[in-house]
Parts: structure tokens; sequence; C-alpha cells
């Protein structure tokens, strides 16, 4: 967005413009090309952080695991699919959190024991082990 | 850095921050003094192991399923929030008949709550009345041990 103010164009400028050009030839319009980079859709990386830090901040003060994973923000990255599962083995590597429902209901698998129920630590763990059996690199 | 809109009375009636926020936990955890592990009868499809809910109560979003829970751990209902001399308190908190929260009365009178994923506070046991967790529906109490 600030390439796009060095310019003098808006996302409201850039609405305007015909970006359905298959390539961008050698006279393309620097501004052209700007406004199709600025209205390019969320890539699946940008899409999970946008979702989860809504989930984070909407959600933080519930104890209630029903209405956390029905927060629109969790049900959108399940909905993700399977595009969503190396982000989410990835957060809860790096700072774990209640993804596993999410894990559980895209792939279909169950790997925290009985004797690990709620704990957080424990079934990180669990699911960083099938994540690696099932070829997400950590 | 609790929103007045999810606490509106929590401004007038105050509070004290004690702990940083962690979800390794969650309010009804607190309130049996278990650290360890997020307590809730489990999620929309009743199936998974991502919370820990007692064996001897149903895995339901119910007072009654509550009420068992704490039940397992000697509490007893009881009529209200009043402080008593040798006794330790819990209060479930629900929007209508769903349990939304719990919290755990100290030795001084007031309420110990953990707030979802975010902080422990001590207050009053009505300071998070009236927004999300609606109000203080269920008491229950048991014999602090000598």
């Amino acid at each position: 967005m600030n390439d796009a103010a060095t310019f003098n164009w808006s996302v409201a400028d850039a609405t305007r413009l015909d970006i359905s050009m298959p390539y961008y030839g050698p006279g393309a319009n620097t501004a052209v090309i700007l406004a199709d980079f600025m209205l390019a859709p969320e890539t699946d990386a940008e899409k999970f952080q946008r979702l989860k830090v809504e989930w984070e901040e909407k959600t933080i003060n519930l104890s209630s695991f029903d209405q956390m994973v029905a927060h629109p923000a969790y049900v959108a990255i399940i909905a993700m699919g399977k595009r969503a599962v190396p982000f989410l083995l990835a957060e809860i590597k790096t700072s774990p959190n209640h993804w596993f429902f999410a894990l559980r209901k895209i792939t279909g698998a169950n790997p925290i024991p009985k004797t690990a129920a709620g704990n957080l630590r424990k079934m990180t763990e669990a699911w960083l082990k099938w994540g690696k059996k099932n070829g997400y690199p950590n | 850095m609790l929103d007045p809109i999810e606490f509106p009375r929590i401004k007038a009636e105050g509070f004290d921050r004690t702990s940083d926020p962690t979800p390794a936990y969650n309010c009804v955890a607190w309130a049996a003094n278990d650290q360890a592990r997020w307590w809730w009868p489990i999620g929309p499809d009743h199936s998974g192991c991502e919370a820990f809910w007692p064996k001897k109560a149903p895995r339901k979003n119910t007072l009654k399923a509550f009420t068992l829970a704490f039940k397992t751990l000697k509490y007893e209902q009881c009529k209200d929030g009043t402080f008593e001399k040798g006794f330790e308190k819990i209060a479930i908190y629900a929007i209508g008949t769903t349990p939304t929260h719990a919290a755990r009365q100290l030795p001084d009178g007031k309420w110990t709550h953990k707030i979802g994923r975010n902080i422990d506070i001590s207050t009053t046991l009505s300071s998070v009345e009236e927004g999300i967790y609606g109000k203080a529906v269920r008491f229950m109490k048991r014999k602090i041990p000598k």
C-alpha cells in the first residue's frame, strides 16, 4: 500500500481499471500492474494468518469450547481444508493454542490419547507426532 | 485489557490481575484448582479429546453436567455465594441455562476468575456478570480440609 501511495493510486482507483489482461506486455502500465498486485487474492498463508489473528482476538475471553470453535474465523479455517493443515501444525508448534479440533475436523485423525485430554502440551505433542508421520515437515 | 462491551461491570467494580494470559487452562479448570488442563464437556461433535471432563459427569453443556463435574471434587450445591468460614465455594455462570464460566471463592471472600485464554483476575462475583458470561446461577461448596 505504501507503493500505491508513491504512485498516488488508491484501491478505489485500482478497482476502476481493467486488469483482466492475461499477461503484462512490454508496454504495460506500471499502475495497472500495481493494481493487479493490490487486488490479488490472498494466499493461503495470508488467509490463515488473518483468520487466526481474528479468532485469537475475538475469542480470548471465552471459556466455552463450543463458542470458541463455532467462531466464524475458526470455522473458516476448517473450511480451508487440508490447505490449512501445515499452517495449523506450524502454529501449534510455535504458539500452542486450541487448534486441535480444527485439525481433527479437517484430517479425520484423532491422535490425542484420552489420558492427554485437555492438556495443551500433550495434545500439541500428539498432533506434531501425527504431522511428522503423515508427511508434514516440522 | 478486558473489553467493557464483554464485561460491562468490570470497570466499576474493579479487579486485580493475578496471572499472565495462557491457553493451558480455563475458568472451569481454575475453579477446580487444575492449571494443567482445559476443562469443558467437549465441543460440538462430542467425540474428541480436546478438553478434559470428569468421567462421572455427562459430556453435555448443561448445568447438571457442570454440577456433577464439581461433585466429583466433593462440592455440594448451596444457596448462594455468600462467604462461609471453613468452606470453599464455586459459582457457575450461564446464559439462560447454558454454562459459560466458573469462578472460585478465595479465603478472603473475593472470587478468582480465569478469563478464557486470557488472564486470571481477583474480583467480585458480579463484576463479570451481564456480559458474555451471563449470570452466576449455581453455587456449590465444600469444606476446606483442616
